[in-house]
C-alpha cells in the first residue's frame, strides 16, 4: 500500500487549497445538521407529546381535532364502554374538550399570532396527568380567566394578571401550566361551558380522551369505540395520534435532503476540481509509484483517500457547527398547533452526518482517482 | 513468482529478436528492428545513441515497461514479454531498480520515505524495512539526511537517493536512464563513480542509457543503437565518437579507476 502519509501530506503541501475545498464541506455538513436538528426537535415534541394510556375519540375520518365536532350523546356513549377507568364515585376518566385558535395581537412583536386555546373540564387534569400549574391558580369557571402552557409564557413574555383578547373576550391571565414539554406547553387552556359559550359550540365537543388503565388496554379501549356499530367516531391512543401529526414532518425531512443535495453536488464539484488539479500536477508522481511496481487500484485507493481526507476534515468542522444549534429554542406550526420546541442533535445525527460527508468525499474523489490510475507511466515520462 | 536457478554463464538479459512498432495515425512507424542483444550478469553497459534511435524503447522492453511487437525478453531466466500486467509490476519490484534523469523523487516524502517505498510492497517487517533502507542511504552517502525532503537536497544529493531507491531491493539489474542529464559535471562525476562502485561493491548489472559521452567513456561495455538497430558493440572503449559531438578520448583517469575496479 502507498503510505497514508503520502496522501495526508500531499494535502497539507496545498493547505490553503485544502481548507477552501473543505470549507464546501462544513457549510453543507453544518447546514445539514442545523435543519435536521429542527425536524428531530419537532419530531421529539410530537414523541413526548401522546400518553400511551389515553384514547383521542374524533369524529370519523378526522386527522386532526379542530376539524373534528362529536354531540353530548356521543360523548355520553363513548364515556360508557367499560375500557375506561372509573372514579370510586362510578364515573368514568373521561375528558371533553373544546379545541381552537384564534390570532392573538402580540404587543411586544406588535403582530397578530396564532393562539391555540382549549377548553376543557376540572376532569381534563385527571386525564392529562402530566399537566400542572406550576404558578398562579387554576382558572375559575366563569370568569374569563385562563391559565396559559410555559412555552406561550415564555415565546410571549405573558404575565400573571394580562389580559388576552380571544373571539372579541378579554381573558385574564389567572396561572401558568407545564406539561412535560409537550405540545399542550404550547396552549391557553379555560373553562369549557365558558369558551363553548364564547364560540358558539354549545352541545358539541371537538375531541373526547378517555383513560384506559394500561397502554394495551388503551389499544383495546381504541379498538372497541372505533368498531362500535352505535357511534361513527375514530379513536385511536394519543401515541398514535400524535405520530401522525409527526408524519407531517417527513415532507419537510424529504425537502432537507434535496437541499442537502443540491449543495453537496457544489461540494463535490469542489473536491472534483481540486483533486483534478493537484493529479495533473502529480503525474510523475503517479508514473514512478507505478514503475516501482504499486498497483493502478493502490494509486486509485492513494487520490481517493486525499479526497476523503478533505471530506472529513470539512465535514468535522460542520459537525463542530451543527452542534452548536444544540438546544436552540424555536416555534413551529404544526397542524394548527404552534409548538415551542428545542434544535436536537443527538448522536445519530452525527453519525448521518459523517456518513454523508464521507460519501460526498468519495463522491468527489472517484472520478479523479480513477483518471489517476489510468496515467501511462511511459507517457507521463514523455 | 520464483526465479529459476541460473547457470552463470547464463546472459541476465536476453532481448531476442525484438521489433518495436508504434502506429502513427494510419502509418507504422518501427523504432527497434530485429535487435538481439545479450548482457552477462555483473557487467556495467553503457547504450549509447542520438534522439529517436531507439534506445529508451530498448530499456522500457528490458525493464518490462513495454512490451515487443515481435520477439522475447528474458531477464534472469524469467521471459517478462509473457507476463501480465500485475505479475509485471510485481516482478519489477522485486528484479529491476530504476533511476531516473530527473530523479523522480515524491517530494511530499522524505529521503528515507522514498528509499522506503519499494520495499512497502515486500510483506517485510517494519524493523527489516528500516535497517535495509538505513545501509543503502548510508552506502550513497546520506546517512546523515534522512529526514529531508527532496526539495531540501542538492540536486547530486537527489539523485543519489534515487540510487539508493533503486537498489535497496537488491534487484539483479539497475537501468538508469540518462542518470546524469541533470546535473553538472562534477556532480555527474560523482555519481558515475557512486554507480561504478556500487556496481562492484554489490555485484550489480547496470545499463545505462546516455547521449553524453563523458559518461559513456566509463563503461565495461558500450552499444551503439541507430535507428532502431544495434550498430556497435564496444568492450572497454578506449574511445567514443558521436555523430553530433565527434569523438572523445577516454581520459587516463577513467581507464585507471576501471583498471582499478576491475581487480577489486
Amino acid at each position: 500500500m502507498i503510505p497514508v502519509s503520502y496522501s495526508y501530506r500531499s494535502l497539507m503541501v496545498r493547505w490553503k487549497t485544502t481548507l477552501m475545498t473543505a470549507t464546501g464541506f462544513t457549510l453543507v455538513i453544518a447546514a445539514l445538521i442545523v435543519m435536521l436538528a429542527f425536524i428531530n426537535g419537532l419530531a421529539e415534541v410530537c414523541a413526548i407529546s401522546g400518553d400511551p394510556n389515553n384514547v383521542i375519540v374524533l369524529n370519523e375520518g378526522c386527522t386532526d381535532e379542530i376539524l373534528s365536532s362529536i354531540s353530548r350523546a356521543t360523548a355520553s356513549q363513548i364515556e360508557t364502554n367499560p375500557l375506561v377507568v372509573r372514579r370510586p364515585d362510578g364515573t368514568s376518566l373521561s375528558s371533553r374538550e373544546l379545541f381552537g385558535v384564534r390570532t392573538v395581537y402580540d404587543k411586544k412583536i406588535r403582530d397578530y399570532v396564532l393562539m391555540p386555546f382549549r377548553g376543557v373540564s376540572p376532569s381534563a387534569f385527571e386525564v392529562h396527568n402530566t399537566v400542572h400549574v406550576v404558578s398562579g391558580r387554576t382558572f375559575r369557571p366563569s370568569q374569563s380567566e385562563v391559565i396559559v402552557g410555559m412555552s406561550i409564557k415564555n415565546a410571549q413574555k405573558v404575565e400573571l394578571g394580562d389580559v388576552l383578547e380571544i373571539a372579541r373576550k378579554k381573558w385574564k391571565v389567572a396561572g401558568f401550566f407545564a406539561a412535560g414539554g409537550a405540545a399542550l406547553e404550547s396552549e391557553v387552556w379555560g373553562d369549557l361551558d365558558e369558551m363553548a359559550g364564547q364560540f358558539k359550540k354549545e352541545g358539541s365537543y371537538n375531541s373526547i380522551v378517555v383513560r384506559a388503565e394500561s397502554p394495551a388496554r388503551a389499544k383495546d379501549l381504541a379498538r372497541s369505540i372505533d368498531s362500535s356499530a352505535q357511534i361513527s367516531v375514530g379513536a385511536q391512543t394519543e401515541l398514535d395520534y400524535y405520530a401522525k401529526q409527526a408524519e407531517s414532518t417527513n415532507f419537510l425531512r424529504s425537502a432537507v435532503w434535496v437541499i442537502a443535495w443540491f449543495m453537496g453536488i457544489g461540494a463535490i464539484f469542489g473536491v472534483m476540481n481540486t483533486m483534478f488539479a493537484a493529479i495533473s500536477q502529480r503525474i510523475k508522481d503517479i508514473a514512478v509509484l507505478r514503475l516501482l511496481g504499486f498497483m493502478s487500484w493502490e494509486i486509485l485507493i492513494a487520490f481517493l483517500l486525499e479526497a476523503i481526507m478533505v471530506s472529513l476534515i470539512g465535514g468535522g468542522l460542520g459537525m463542530l457547527v451543527g452542534y452548536s444549534a444544540n438546544g436552540f429554542t424555536q416555534r413551529f406550526t404544526i397542524s394548527g398547533h404552534e409548538v415551542q420546541f428545542r434544535f436536537l442533535v443527538d448522536a445519530s445525527l452525527l453519525a448521518l452526518a459523517a456518513a454523508f460527508s464521507l460519501i460526498m468525499g468519495i463522491m468527489g474523489g472517484l472520478l479523479p482517482a480513477m483518471s489517476a490510475m489510468r496515467v501511462r507511466p511511459l507517457e507521463a515520462f514523455r | 513468482m520464483s526465479t529459476p536457478p541460473l547457470r552463470s554463464n547464463e546472459p541476465i538479459v536476453l532481448v531476442d529478436g525484438c521489433t518495436k512498432n508504434y502506429s502513427r495515425g494510419s502509418e507504422t512507424v518501427s523504432v527497434l528492428k530485429s535487435v538481439h542483444l545479450e548482457i552477462a550478469r555483473g557487467d556495467f553497459v553503457g547504450l549509447i545513441g542520438p534522439s529517436g534511435s531507439g534506445k529508451t524503447t530498448l530499456l522500457n522492453l528490458i525493464a518490462g515497461l513495454d512490451q515487443p511487437t515481435t520477439g522475447r525478453v528474458v531477464i534472469n531466466g524469467v521471459e517478462i514479454s509473457s507476463l501480465t500486467e500485475a505479475q509485471l509490476a510485481l516482478w519489477r519490484t522485486n528484479a529491476i531498480g530504476f533511476v531516473f534523469q530527473f530523479f523522480n523523487l515524491i517530494p511530499v516524502l522524505t529521503a528515507f520515505e522514498n528509499v522506503e517505498l519499494p520495499l512497502l510492497l515486500l510483506n517485510m517487517s517494519r524493523r527489516r524495512r528500516r535497517e535495509q533502507v538505513l545501509n543503502i542511504l548510508e552506502l550513497v552517502g546520506l546517512g546523515h539526511r534522512l529526514t529531508h525532503r527532496p526539495g531540501q537536497l542538492s540536486g547530486g544529493e537527489q539523485q543519489r537517493v534515487g540510487i539508493a531507491r533503486a537498489l535497496v531491493t537488491d534487484p539483479a539489474l539497475v537501468v538508469a536512464d540518462e542518470p546524469t542529464g541533470d546535473l553538472d559535471s562534477r556532480k555527474s562525476q560523482e555519481i558515475l563513480d557512486l554507480l561504478q562502485e556500487l556496481q562492484v561493491r554489490l555485484n550489480k548489472t547496470i545499463l545505462i542509457v546516455t547521449h553524453d559521452l563523458a559518461v559513456a567513456a566509463r563503461v565495461r561495455r558500450l552499444l551503439r543503437i541507430s535507428d532502431g538497430q544495434l550498430i556497435d558493440d564496444t568492450e572497454n572503449p578506449e574511445s567514443v565518437t558521436h555523430p553530433l559531438f565527434g569523438s572523445l578520448n577516454v581520459s587516463n583517469a577513467a581507464r585507471v579507476k576501471r583498471a582499478e575496479a576491475a581487480r577489486s
